[in-house]
């Protein structure tokens, strides 16, 4: 009796302690400091800001200091301006910018989500700015990744820059 | 909780009180007398009946009284054994009858420790000639003799294989402690530290990382963005712990100890146990230590020239009303000197005192016994100014209460409070070293105050008017650094446990221990107004870290002896851990006041921040041991980890360990020279967890920095509402933790009747899923993702000789010896050539084929090393025929360098240019007692293994360095040869880069002055050419040396009614012998926190001390 009593507790201890939910802990388990899942309306925002961004990035103020329109101040640019050293380092960003973060990785995901809803405005909003990142990228490095890309290959295939237009052509039609 | 409390003890109390109720048999009373060498009584003997979980502990006078209740008196045979530390454990067999029985014990000395228990971590325990795998303890002896503050200083060179560095002797930096070498990328390379079985904090945090915009990090504010190359020192957190509250250390080395903690051990474990109180008399000690510390070394620094440029200063330098912006004022290449200098290399430092007051009491009775401690340590460094010191104030508590015969109840406690201000250093212009070490030979530092506008004033900017107020002045005047920088850290510490042991029959006994660690960690850091840093108008970072876990650890042991020759023992438990860690922080911007330190003194704040992290494990383990024939001794531990590190899907994984200890003298009749002979094997996995939330597919906050420009981001908004896009990082599906597979084999033998022990240790690892942050196509929508996918060998040799050529009442003389040696391999880097370890100011990569953290860059053009290409087609390869490798090219000043006779930089292709890690290390430890008096030394032996002295290739270019007070005298662009007269030196003679020559310019006699310091490949941080900076940093260190005498006259006994008193006079790091031409080869830039070691850029000074100590005993 006395040990049965005892081995009764002991278990409670142990059932009680090893409870199922320790290992799924949101906050464990999921960034408690960066959100999981976000609205189409809050990516809209990501991706038109990053749109800007790439307007206005790296390809847009080394072209205008070679075209002699615009200089570095403070000793930037120095390498890049004076002595055109160029390495595939120096518009790395620049590409990355059409695919990841606010690039057609989110585009994409906001976009299936207004498929999901039927929202029309945003998918007509979102073919637009998708057509207008891919079209940058196409009139930037001619062959690009497009129809495989920001998908489930781990290394996309590359379009043919004439395609692309195509294709986007048909997009926004 | 609670519930399950009163579930468990009720039925206890009752099971107690059954037996006592039933009692109608008068009690067995055992007394004896227990003595030791010279029939001395011994105290603190454990007299005790396993088999009945009954024992005592003797008094001063070296008796006991053991009583046994009359209920379980049966008249049979018991074992009755006596056992203490440092002594032979006996065992007789009595006949247990009522009444009285009287028992002595005479033990003897045991050198080689056999029968100690040892304690393997999770709650598992064994015994020394048990043990399958390499026992590295540290006593407590040891780690007071060391007259460290920080535990983790305190082990150094007290084990082979066991690598500890100081960052610098500036009061609180950390100490890194790294265990059979590297194994990881991206993780932690600091072993698991547990405290009295509760696994607790080692982290070391970089105020700097609250600031990812001014450090350059990529993370959020309070993640880690590479803070630790720059702004100041920050201790461990193990200097929480008083060393003298400890009782033992045992360091489980590699995987195949430390499987037990699984998921968290690849690096492995270091089991702290804390000191208990025992029963009898309490007993009072009070030890005070007064502690005079100095730099180790000045560092060398030219006085002949002044400041200027090809021979000459400017004038308006010294009139300067605005920062000279570079060019012809900032470095140290003026005209030689004939007026007053000023000795930088030690104005800036000046004797630190450190005060360490320990109180402690310790005592009980049979059932009750407790350990009170109070630790008062002052630290006062070695800068001048108010702001270098470090204050730690701890107590403890530990105390154990018998409830019954078989139920124990017990609780650790500790709190710690340590306030700091730490000091600027490293890549920082705000640095104390990078400012007075640079600062040239003719400017007076003092006052740093300009006298008219009460502003900042530094070389750069001798005499500031008021337009300057709030500028940078390039680099800090170092005087101003200490004085008006505050960088400020103040933390309070609670951790400990609660412990319940059941000894529920005679085999069976459960352990059940709940931990807590608990710290708030308050950060303030104060870039005034006129610092030198990015931040004009000064700077304020406030930022807290608050650091908790709670650890659950339950144990079942079991044990059974079926006969002499057949034993085992089997344990299963289960472990709970979770550990949250959380910042907040703000970073203001441009102070309104000067000196008031709040950040609503400031105009402009950058976002406030908060980041935490949670991670959850869920254990189960099981360790089953089987002893036969009293020589063969088998374990096999199996353990199961889950952790929320390892993502959602596949959350568990096994960790097994098998090990086998053979005692072969008991086998053959031992010789009379070898008296004890042990073969151990073991093999075991352990890993390391990967970093929280990898697996976790987030959005990110957009924050748009436009083109490159270092500054706050903006954050789009629409209609109030913020964007979002998604990570860059692809998310790991799973993440399993890195494995580390290790085989160990070796052998213990004890000979010459016990005089001599020696012990050597192979071992070989294979460490695999080591994570990797690669970098994928674009195109599939993410830059990188986190994989596993490193592979990285190591092996090693361990040995450790003991010698006690006499042991006796009156005197004793002991040395010993360690030795090892560790190499990594990098066998694979997710199919990369390397990948960059941490961020630094060097690179130190894990480089395919190479030792793992080797320097990675570009050197001087050699044979058979350097890319052909770098000279015109067949240059090199005509140059380099027949020519050694390595042998260095001199050109004629027609293809790479700036003139004839001058070696030249690579551009091409980075090469591997050193390894940090050393070839092998040693210590060498003696002891001599004679009656009362104490003689005692520790060298540390350290071979090979490079340091990138930064620093030193800085100050060449500044022209400060000692090395540059023999010079050319330059003129003009002080460049070509042509520019400078005098010291000539051809390259590849004996004194000027020695070594093999070739090439067309080679024995062409060239002037070295700022020519070459300044203007060609030879200052290393600003050329890249990194090779020259690499530096031989080996050394031998005299960390200790001791005289001690204790006192225990009648004076002392009957005039202060003390027990004994002891005196002890000691030295540490009083002499290093070093070819380093820095100011310690022991240095590390990133502390604790880097994976990368060996890099020196204005690190701050090593110290070496005197200590008196005086200890009253009562």
């Amino acid at each position: 009796m006395r040990r049965r009593t005892m081995v009764a507790g002991l278990a409670l201890v142990m059932s009680a302690t090893a409870c199922n939910s320790f290992l799924s802990e949101p906050d464990a388990i999921r960034d408690p400091n960066n959100p999981s899942t976000a609205t189409r309306n809050q990516l809209l925002a990501g991706i038109e800001a990053q749109m800007m961004n790439q307007q206005e990035g790296g390809v847009a103020m080394i072209v205008c200091q070679w075209m002699q329109q615009c200089a570095g101040v403070a000793g930037r640019f120095v390498e890049v301006q004076g002595k055109y050293v160029v390495s595939e380092n120096s518009f790395e960003l620049d590409f990355n910018s059409i695919y990841t973060g606010g690039g057609l990785v989110s585009i994409r995901q906001a976009k299936a989500s207004a498929q999901a809803d039927n929202d029309a405005v945003y998918l007509g909003v979102l073919e637009v700015l998708e057509a207008l990142q891919i079209s940058w990228g196409a009139d930037m490095w001619g062959d690009i990744p497009y129809s495989d890309a920001a998908g489930d290959n781990p290394t996309p295939k590359f379009d043919g820059q004439m395609a692309i237009y195509d294709a986007l052509q048909t997009l926004l039609e | 909780m609670r519930q399950q409390f009163r579930n468990i003890v009720v039925p206890l109390a009752l099971l107690a009180l059954l037996p006592a109720a039933a009692a109608a048999q008068e009690a067995a009373t055992i007394t004896g007398r227990v003595t030791g060498e010279g029939g001395t009584p011994l105290a603190a003997v454990t007299v005790s009946i396993a088999e009945l979980g009954v024992g005592t502990q003797t008094r001063d006078d070296g008796r006991y009284t053991l009583v046994v209740p009359g209920a379980r008196v049966a008249r049979q045979s018991v074992a009755l054994a006596a056992r203490r530390v440092g002594y032979k454990p006996r065992t007789v067999r009595i006949a247990l009858v009522p009444g009285a029985i009287t028992q002595d014990f005479a033990l003897e000395t045991n050198p080689l420790q056999l029968g100690e228990v040892v304690i393997t971590g999770a709650g598992t325990a064994t015994e020394v000639e048990k043990l399958g795998s390499v026992r590295n303890a540290v006593s407590a002896d040891l780690i007071v003799k060391a007259n460290e503050s920080n535990v983790v200083q305190a082990l150094a060179a007290k084990a082979p294989g066991v690598d500890v560095t100081s960052s610098a002797g500036d009061p609180g930096a950390s100490s890194s402690i790294k265990i059979r070498g590297l194994r990881t990328i991206q993780g932690s390379t600091q072993p698991l530290f547990v405290v009295d079985g509760v696994p607790v904090d080692n982290g070391s945090y970089s105020t700097t990382n609250f600031n990812p915009v001014d450090a350059g990090g990529t993370g959020q504010a309070g993640q880690d963005n590479g803070g630790q190359i720059e702004g100041t020192s920050q201790p461990n957190r193990m200097a929480d712990i008083n060393p003298d509250d400890i009782e033992s250390v045992e360091i489980l080395k590699g995987a195949a100890a430390g499987a037990i903690y699984g998921a968290r051990a690849a690096n492995g474990v270091v089991l702290i146990t804390t000191k208990r109180g025992k029963a009898g008399a309490t007993k009072y000690a009070l030890r005070s230590s007064v502690t005079s510390d100095d730099i180790t070394r000045k560092y060398p620094l030219q006085t002949k020239y002044g400041q200027g440029r090809a021979g000459v200063l400017l004038a308006s330098c010294n009139t300067s009303t605005t920062l000279s912006a570079g060019g012809p004022c900032v470095r140290t290449w003026g005209p030689a000197l004939t007026g007053s200098v000023f000795d930088h290399a030690s104005e800036a430092f000046r004797t630190g005192h450190q005060n360490d007051n320990v109180l402690s009491m310790s005592g009980g009775n049979d059932r009750t016994t407790f350990y009170l401690s109070g630790n008062l340590n002052k630290n006062q460094g070695v800068f001048i100014g108010p702001n270098n010191y470090f204050d730690r104030a701890t107590t403890r508590l530990n105390a154990t209460h018998k409830l019954t015969e078989t139920f124990n109840v017990g609780g650790n406690f500790s709190y710690a409070d340590t306030r700091g201000h730490f000091t600027q250093r490293g890549n920082n212009v705000n640095g104390l070293l990078l400012g007075l070490l640079r600062t040239p030979p003719d400017f007076n530092n003092f006052p740093f105050l300009d006298p008219v506008s009460g502003l900042h004033r530094a070389y750069r900017l001798p005499n500031p008017d008021l337009t300057t107020a709030g500028q940078t002045r390039g680099f800090n005047n170092p005087i101003y650094s200490l004085y008006e920088e505050l960088n400020q850290a103040q933390a309070s510490r609670t951790f400990g446990n609660v412990n319940a042991d059941w000894v529920a029959t005679d085999w069976l006994k459960f352990n059940y221990t709940l931990g807590a660690d608990y710290s708030n960690d308050e950060r303030l850091e104060i870039c005034p107004q006129e610092c030198s840093d990015v931040a004009a108008g000064g700077r304020i970072t406030e930022g807290k870290i608050v650091n908790y876990s709670i650890d659950h650890n339950l144990t079942a042991t079991g044990r059974y002896q079926y006969s002499e020759n057949l034993g085992g023992g089997l344990t299963l438990g289960q472990n709970l851990n979770a550990r949250n860690f959380r910042t907040f922080s703000i970073v203001g911007r441009q102070m309104i006041v000067p000196g008031l330190n709040s950040i609503s003194n400031t105009l402009a704040r950058d976002p406030a921040a908060d980041y935490q992290t949670v991670i959850h494990d869920e254990s189960y383990f099981g360790q089953l041991s089987l002893d036969l024939y009293q020589q063969l001794f088998l374990t096999a531990a199996l353990r199961n980890d889950g952790s929320t590190t390892f993502g959602t899907d596949n959350t568990r994984n096994w960790f097994p360990k098998a090990s086998a200890a053979w005692t072969f003298t008991k086998l053959a009749n031992p010789g009379e020279y070898l008296t004890y002979g042990k073969l151990r094997f073991s093999y075991g996995q352990a890993g390391q967890e990967p970093d929280p939330y990898l697996t976790s597919p987030t959005f990110t906050a957009t924050t748009l920095t436009p083109g490159i420009s270092q500054g706050t981001g903006l954050t789009p908004i629409q209609s109030g509402r913020g964007g979002l896009f998604f990570t860059t990082t692809k998310p790991a599906a799973v993440l399993k933790p890195e494995r580390t597979e290790e085989k160990e084999f070796g052998f213990d033998i004890g000979f010459l009747q016990d005089k001599a022990d020696f012990s050597a240790t192979f071992y070989k690892q294979h460490s695999t899923d080591v994570i990797l942050v690669t970098p994928t196509a674009p195109s599939a929508g993410y830059s990188s993702e986190v994989k596993n996918a490193g592979v990285i060998d190591n092996g090693g040799t361990e040995f450790s000789l003991n010698l006690r050529p006499f042991t006796t009442a009156t005197q004793a003389w002991d040395i010993g010896f360690g030795w090892s040696r560790t190499q990594s391999l990098v066998v694979d880097i997710a199919g990369a050539d390397f990948k960059l370890l941490d961020n630094s100011t060097t690179q130190n990569v894990a480089k395919k084929g190479y030792p793992l953290g080797v320097f990675y860059g570009l050197g001087m053009i050699r044979c058979g090393l350097s890319n052909p290409d770098e000279l015109p087609a067949g240059v090199l390869d005509a140059a380099c025929a027949g020519k050694p490798t390595g042998t260095l090219y001199i050109d004629d000043g027609t293809h790479c360098s700036i003139d004839a006779g001058r070696p030249c930089g690579e551009t091409l292709d980075q090469r591997v240019l050193g390894d940090p890690t050393p070839k092998w290390t040693g210590n060498i430890r003696t002891g001599y007692r004679y009656k009362k008096l104490t003689l005692s030394g520790l060298l540390d032996i350290r071979k090979g293994g490079q340091v990138h002295n930064g620093t030193k290739g800085a100050l060449w270019s500044y022209g400060t360095h000692g090395d540059t007070e023999n010079r050319a005298t330059c003129t003009g662009a002080a460049t070509a040869n042509s520019d400078c007269t005098g010291n000539m030196k051809v390259f590849g003679s004996a004194d000027w880069y020695p070594g093999p020559v070739t090439g067309p310019g080679a024995g062409v006699a060239v002037p070295i002055g700022e020519n070459w310091y300044r203007n060609d490949i030879a200052p290393c941080p600003f050329t890249g050419i990194d090779e020259q900076c690499i530096e031989d940093a080996g050394y031998v260190k005299l960390r200790e040396i001791s005289i001690g005498y204790s006192f225990d006259q009648s004076w002392v006994t009957r005039g202060l009614g003390l027990s004994n008193l002891d005196v002890r006079i000691a030295g540490r790091n009083l002499k290093t012998w070093t070819k380093y031409t820095g100011l310690d080869p022991e240095t590390s830039l990133g502390g604790s926190i880097n994976r990368v070691t060996g890099v020196d850029y204005f690190n701050l000074p090593q110290t070496r001390s005197i200590v008196l100590t005086v200890g009253l005993n009562r």
